[in-house]
């Protein structure tokens, strides 16, 4: 099930200001299309690869009503100019749920499992990104979760090398380093206080 | 779910972020690679021990193989003689990755006449924690070859290779206790 | 929407719930919740034929989980 938890600002970088967008929380076979016909051909164009061989529609639908009602992880997606922008799926509970953290060793946490932007919202891909804070909105979304689940906003994610200064430097995340069972990903941890800190920011 | 932060807030700092990559955790490019990952999220996968080789070489499907060829027997005469199914016995010969059940194990090892627990070790997720168990793999693997019958080095290959297990005392002791 | 129930447990299952409680700071519910996950994928592998191991700190023993 698919549902609209808030409106949410996006910074228009074509624009130069803040847009209105939506945080979802679920998924439905309208996001799954939208990544499919949206973000697959510049993902195709840019690096192509073998399609899946289980790209199929009816397959989608039938996978999705397995993913309703799940007791273990959350998918939150971002949509603007009815595009989805960026998705997140994060764990709940289970053996990537225990914090390797100094602070507080084996505390629940929940895990970010991937974070995802649209391809047109990278500047890794693109040289005119078209979004600004798609990132931050979906972080920001999982330490909500975390707060509602009383981890305390304590987050685990495996940064992507493009994105280790983001994590580092402006969400404050602890660097756990190099993860060998991860395909050698960093691994950041935010903490009960860095989630505090980071809360109370003010810039 | 509620946001623990305000719109105002979120303002302030999109505003003052650098325009940057945001990627984490795995590669979503098209919409299967999210049913994907929601899928394995759902039953969450163990943690990869990091140091924790795991076995690449399928030598418990070895040892079966040249016992079947020393002894002339089909795979069908095989299980009959253990007492096990023909389909586990033509799994663990094809799928290295697959774990018999305790059952077989116990059978298997009364035939060769080594002890179970030895065999264990030779499971697909036994922790390599021994090096000599690691260099009598592979040496019985190197003596064998895939002819009918068995030669006079593949025999001794085989009959080395059980001499090692019956004496063999390191290991694990995943025996389900 | 969420709902709510009574569980009945002994003094010494309410000792150890309190007691990891305490120590992750999290309620009874959302531990009972976490319990429940971790079960809940525990069993689904199980039924699946397939096998969960603990190791040893120093990796020379692995055991296997048996879950009744």
């Amino acid at each position: 099930m698919k549902q609209i938890i808030a409106t949410v600002p996006l910074f228009d970088l074509g624009r130069g200001a803040f847009c209105d967008a939506s945080l979802f929380q679920g998924i439905d076979l309208d996001t799954l299309r939208s990544i499919e016909a949206d973000w697959t051909p510049i993902f195709d164009a840019a690096a192509p690869e073998n399609p899946p061989e289980d790209a199929h529609w009816e397959w989608a639908a039938k996978a999705l009503q397995a993913l309703q009602n799940p007791l273990s992880y959350e998918l939150f997606g971002i949509e603007a100019d009815a595009r989805t922008q960026g998705m997140m799926l994060v764990v709940k509970g289970g053996p990537k749920c225990f914090s390797r953290h100094p602070e507080h060793p084996r505390a629940p946490l929940i895990y970010v499992d991937f974070l995802a932007t649209a391809p047109w919202n990278r500047p890794g891909l693109t040289a005119t990104p078209t979004y600004k804070g798609v990132g931050r909105l979906l972080f920001m979304t999982a330490v909500s979760l975390s707060i509602e689940e009383e981890f305390a906003g304590r987050i685990g994610l495996h940064s992507l090398p493009g994105a280790e200064a983001f994590y580092r430097n402006r969400l404050n995340m602890t660097d756990m380093g190099k993860d060998d069972a991860y395909q050698n990903l960093r691994y950041f941890e935010l903490s009960t206080t860095q989630a505090r800190q980071l809360i109370a920011a003010r810039p | 779910m509620k946001l623990c932060v305000d719109n105002d807030w979120l303002r302030r700092q999109i505003g003052n972020d650098p325009i940057a990559d945001v990627e984490a955790g795995r590669v979503i490019r098209r919409s299967a690679d999210v049913v994907k990952a929601a899928e394995a999220a759902a039953q969450p996968q163990a943690v990869a021990v990091a140091g924790a080789p795991k076995r690449e070489d399928a030598p418990l499907a070895l040892l079966i193989h040249m016992t079947r060829r020393r002894d002339r027997l089909t795979i069908a005469q095989f299980a009959e003689r253990i007492r096990v199914s023909v389909d586990e016995i033509a799994t663990i010969e094809k799928d290295p990755r697959y774990s018999p059940r305790p059952r077989t194990i116990h059978n298997l090892a009364e035939y060769v006449k080594v002890p179970a627990k030895a065999l264990l070790n030779l499971l697909p997720d036994a922790p390599v924690v021994d090096q000599s168990l690691d260099e009598a793999v592979y040496k019985f693997a190197a003596s064998s070859d895939d002819l009918s019958g068995l030669s006079r080095a593949e025999r001794r290959g085989l009959n080395d290779f059980v001499k090692f297990l019956t004496a063999y005392k390191g290991g694990t002791e995943a025996d389900g206790k | 929407m969420k709902r709510t129930m009574t569980l009945n447990l002994t003094e010494t299952e309410m000792t150890v719930l309190e007691r990891m409680c305490e120590e992750k700071g999290l309620s009874k519910t959302a531990l009972v919740r976490q319990a429940l996950r971790l079960y809940k994928s525990v069993d689904e592998r199980l039924a699946r034929g397939e096998k969960v191991f603990v190791e040893s700190a120093d990796k020379a023993e692995k055991t296997e989980l048996m879950v009744l």
